[in-house]
């Protein structure tokens, strides 16, 4: 069983502290190396000097700096799972960095932290941010330390369900893994495809590739009930197509949710 | 610590008395339960029998047994006698005292319930007043808006709690960083009290979370989570503040650390913590 490889923002907020914290109780069940990855923003005022040996020393103090704040974090967390030694630490725009990063590296996810906000913009920005429409694999978003190894995988009308398999497949193929299979939609009215054939068509899928749902279930009502009625996983698993800006009923459950979100694709 | 406990001859009193009783199981607390009628004046008062004079002398005392009932077996802290005689002290309020290891008085007070209970809370000193209130409004009399009222003028930290059911989730809105050992504590006992989630939910500031705040939310978190409780973490952009606690559910139980420091007490003036008591679906504890 191969070790996935997640790249992982660090950074001095509450939000990357909780993600580090949660990926590294999970780590046994993920099988992951955390790979800590740590980008200075220049300011973007203009200096004395945008070549020369005055700015590559600029930068290197930048980076310096950096890397003992990225090592005074992990030295502080006391985290028990397995970290590369190395934290990568760049200067430049992090959007830009970490795509690079992520394009160059192969890694098998991306994870940072995000504090859930009660307004579910602020989640359909960072969808439709330059980062999340081109990282080349799933990210996953943490948002609160979930007790529980049970996970989540959700589907709507919109899934691509063979895709979402797959990865789920790619992720945690070979593990023993505790999930659910729920479909999700506002009612079971005029669905096409309806709730129960999702859950039939996820179920063989699923099936063919070795894995069988502990429980599966078709789950009605607005966002903020689905949300709240999800709050107990350790993680919710979906798919979402970023060809479409439509905004969808399972990106509002998604942007609600307190629990940890894996994004496939 | 020293609770309050409002009572009217509503149900919700009955489960308010309940839930103060297992809080003061918890944490050994000295209690005073006040009822309040209306001013009375009679011609020869000691020529009537007291629980006719004052009917609510009778509510006080079944509310006094449902209290030492609800406490549980093996909690010896109050006086247990139901004869103790209710007596007149010299600013009017009848009294009847029931203390044992710990503090215990029935009250009965007269005139604006408002004023009743934020002076007795006062004249007592008291840390915590409990009043039950009814879904979607008040109660306390037909279109009084008494637990709103009370929320927004006492000086100490009051709970608005809604009958059943039995709150699932505390959910506590944080905007500033200066919050006390003592109100954490209570929050703790409440989510210990009811097996609850606890939600630490950060007030933005123009889309941002201050510093300080943030801070404040990983140790709020930290120390929560050490206790094993489940603690979740939020935001919430100011202008959606009050749409958020409206949104609450009946089986949440809603936080709000009100000081004159906090911008809170800025944002929510009077009206608007009268008005978000008395009509939230949610029970609700304001701090301070």
């Amino acid at each position: 069983m191969d070790m996935l490889k997640a790249l992982v923002p660090v950074e001095m907020t509450l939000a990357s502290n909780v993600a580090l914290r949660y990926l590294c109780r999970k780590a046994e069940m993920l099988g992951i190396a955390v790979q800590p990855v740590h980008v200075e923003e220049p300011d973007h005022k203009p200096h004395s000097s945008e070549t020369g040996w005055i700015r590559r020393s600029w930068e290197s103090g930048l980076r310096q700096a950096g890397l003992e704040e990225v090592q005074r974090i992990l030295n502080s967390e006391k985290l028990d799972c397995f970290i590369l030694p190395n934290p990568i630490v760049r200067v430049g725009d992090r959007e830009d960095t970490l795509l690079e990063e992520l394009r160059l590296g192969g890694y098998d996810f991306f994870v940072e932290g995000e504090v859930a906000n009660f307004n579910t913009g602020a989640f359909r920005k960072r969808l439709r941010s330059k980062l999340y429409r081109q990282m080349p694999c799933p990210v996953l978003l943490v948002r609160n330390m979930i007790q529980s190894d049970r996970l989540a995988l959700v589907l709507d009308e919109k899934t691509d369900v063979e895709s979402l398999a797959a990865r789920f497949h790619h992720l945690f193929g070979g593990r023993d893994v505790d999930f659910d299979l729920c479909a999700y939609a506002m009612d079971d009215l005029h669905q096409d495809p309806h709730p129960d054939e999702l859950l039939s068509e996820g179920g063989e899928i699923l099936g063919s590739l070795g894995y069988r749902p502990a429980r599966a279930f078709t789950l009605l009502g607005a966002p903020e009930t689905a949300a709240r009625n999800l709050g107990d996983y350790g993680m919710i698993v979906a798919h979402m197509d970023r060809k479409s800006n439509r905004k969808s009923p399972l990106t509002e459950v998604l942007g609600l949710a307190s629990s940890p979100i894996l994004i496939c694709w | 610590m020293k609770i309050l406990v409002a009572v009217d001859e509503n149900a919700y009193s009955r489960y308010a008395v309940r839930q103060a009783a297992r809080l003061a199981a918890n944490t050994w607390a000295d209690v005073v339960m006040l009822a309040i009628e209306k001013n009375r004046s009679y011609i020869a008062e000691e020529e009537l029998e007291p629980s006719h004079a004052h009917p609510r002398l009778r509510l006080l005392n079944r509310y006094r047994a449902d209290f030492l009932d609800a406490l549980g077996p093996g909690v010896d802290l109050y006086d247990d006698r139901g004869d103790a005689p209710f007596v007149r002290r010299e600013d009017k309020v009848l009294e009847q005292e029931l203390s044992g290891r710990k503090t215990f008085k029935l009250h009965l007070r007269g005139g604006d319930p408002v004023k009743a209970i934020t002076s007795e809370a006062q004249a007592e000193g008291c840390d915590l007043i409990i009043l039950g209130c009814g879904q979607h409004e008040g109660g306390w009399g037909r279109g009084s808006d008494v637990p709103g009222r009370v929320a927004d003028a006492a000086d100490c930290s009051v709970f608005v709690i809604r009958e059943e059911p039995a709150t699932s989730r505390v959910v506590c809105c944080l905007d500033h960083a200066d919050i006390s050992q003592e109100s954490l504590e209570l929050i703790n006992q409440w989510v210990t009290i009811y097996a609850a989630g606890l939600e630490v939910v950060g007030v933005l500031k123009k889309g941002g979370l201050r510093e300080e705040v943030e801070a404040k939310m990983g140790e709020v978190l930290d120390y929560y989570l050490k206790r094993d409780v489940n603690a979740l973490i939020r935001v919430v952009d100011e202008d959606s503040l009050e749409t958020f606690i409206e949104s609450g559910r009946k089986d949440d139980l809603m936080a709000l650390w009100l000081r004159h420091k906090s911008p809170l007490q800025r944002l929510f003036h009077s009206k608007r913590v009268n008005a978000l008591v008395n009509h939230a679906s949610s029970s609700m504890l304001i701090l301070r």
